[in-house]
């Protein structure tokens, strides 16, 4: 077994865990928040799932719809909802600078074609991205409180950004390297918007 | 080659007319079958108009092409439903619940026409697995929209996001139930386990007091 499908499945297991806590969180809570984590972990491990699964029943990746790359985006936009209802009850306005962090962000998803050759792929994705990118960063320039959580999910998106370039530079997917080393950080990182929320939310 | 249009004629035509003498609820839920199975009908002709435009086989078709083809033809209706008449938040459940059997039920009369009722035991767990995958997706729209998602903004991540999520969930089921041996069996059992577990947690959860806000 190649290196690639024991990084997926890794990936698979360690974001289906966090969903079982994530759905354990929001009933324990009642906030929907950890709903939405969840709805995030399972469609960033499902995404995953389908890509492995077509490749362990047909021996190769899928080449007609982006069905992965759907659940992948249905992830970010259950992220990008995360923010939105943390960022509810606090009235957000414009501000150049989170816009040029946006604008910066849109413009290295599709100058790189970071999602495949489809422009409407990498185009949503570019949006998804700019606008939690934008979230973000205003909300870590007015204060407003969780501002670990806004760094973390800044995080989350530069790790995805640097994983689709360190891919541009790799060849061999079959052992260990730069790239999978990137993706384990992001599983992590993804992982740990969990307890960053349970912490937030104890806080409040 | 089956006729699918009469198939949808003989099977809704009893329900259109069972309308005219219901009311309330009821209507609505049969209102939402009919249009279920006419979702099922407009999503056969776009899967065809796909297969041919990509020149793709029935096994790529159906692992990659037909979850998202259906499911988007599945939401349609719903959008209109929540667009048009802003319904109260405890009928859109119900409403994307009737989709789906409407659906599946359609889905399941064009199998049995093209493949034969002779065997059981199969029909048994293919209706049952079938029938359990669309009313999840059924549900996870339904109570996704209504309860999670229902503001402004928020409604229209949700609402994408919640269209991505089902349609890597059926794609998922038909990759596996297009495998054979244990990915087979292993689809046809995980719409279905799915769906118990969550019929035990809703009888579970108000007994442990449980409710989320």
């Amino acid at each position: 077994m190649n290196f690639e499908l024991i990084d997926n499945c890794f990936q698979v297991a360690v974001l289906f865990c966090a969903a079982l806590a994530a759905i354990a969180a929001a009933l324990r809570h009642k906030d929907r928040r950890f709903l939405i984590l969840a709805l995030f972990f399972v469609c960033v491990s499902m995404g995953t799932l389908y890509w492995v699964l077509h490749i362990f029943i047909f021996g190769d990746v899928p080449q007609v719809f982006y069905v992965s790359e759907c659940s992948w985006l249905a992830g970010y936009l259950f992220l990008l909802s995360f923010q939105m209802v943390r960022t509810d009850r606090v009235r957000p306005f414009f501000a150049l600078p989170p816009l040029f962090c946006a604008l910066f962000t849109a413009a290295a998803v599709l100058a790189m074609r970071m999602f495949g050759p489809s422009y409407f792929v990498s185009g949503a994705f570019a949006g998804v991205f700019a606008v939690i990118v934008y979230l973000a960063v205003w909300r870590l320039r007015r204060g407003s409180g969780g501002g670990l959580i806004d760094c973390w999910l800044l995080l989350c998106v530069g790790l995805q950004l640097l994983l689709f370039v360190v891919s541009c530079f790799m060849e061999d997917y079959t052992r260990f390297n730069l790239y999978f080393a990137v993706d384990i950080t992001l599983t992590f990182s993804f992982a740990a918007l969990l307890p960053l929320a349970l912490r937030e939310v104890a806080g409040e | 080659m089956i006729y699918i249009e009469n198939i949808f004629v003989c099977l809704a035509i009893p329900l259109a007319l069972c309308i005219l003498f219901i009311g309330g609820r009821t209507r609505t839920f049969m209102l939402f079958m009919i249009a279920g199975m006419s979702v099922c009908l407009l999503s056969a002709y776009v899967n065809s108009f796909f297969m041919g435009y990509y020149g793709v086989s029935a096994t790529v078709a159906v692992v990659e092409i037909t979850p998202v083809c259906e499911e988007v033809m599945k939401l349609l209706p719903l959008l209109f439903y929540v667009l048009i008449f802003e319904p109260k938040a405890r009928t859109l459940p119900e409403a994307a619940v009737a989709l789906s059997v409407g659906f599946a039920t359609f889905e399941n009369a064009c199998y049995l026409t093209e493949n034969g009722a002779e065997n059981l035991m199969f029909l048994l767990i293919r209706g049952l697995s079938a029938g359990a995958l669309h009313i999840l997706c059924g549900i996870l729209i339904g109570f996704g929209l209504s309860y999670v998602f229902r503001r402004r903004w928020l409604a229209f991540t949700g609402t994408v996001g919640l269209l991505g999520a089902c349609i890597v969930f059926h794609a998922t089921y038909n990759l596996l139930i297009s495998g054979e041996g244990a990915w087979r069996t292993a689809g046809y059992l995980f719409p279905s386990v799915l769906i118990a577990l969550l019929f035990v947690g809703r009888l579970l959860l108000p007994k442990l007091k449980i409710m989320l806000a």
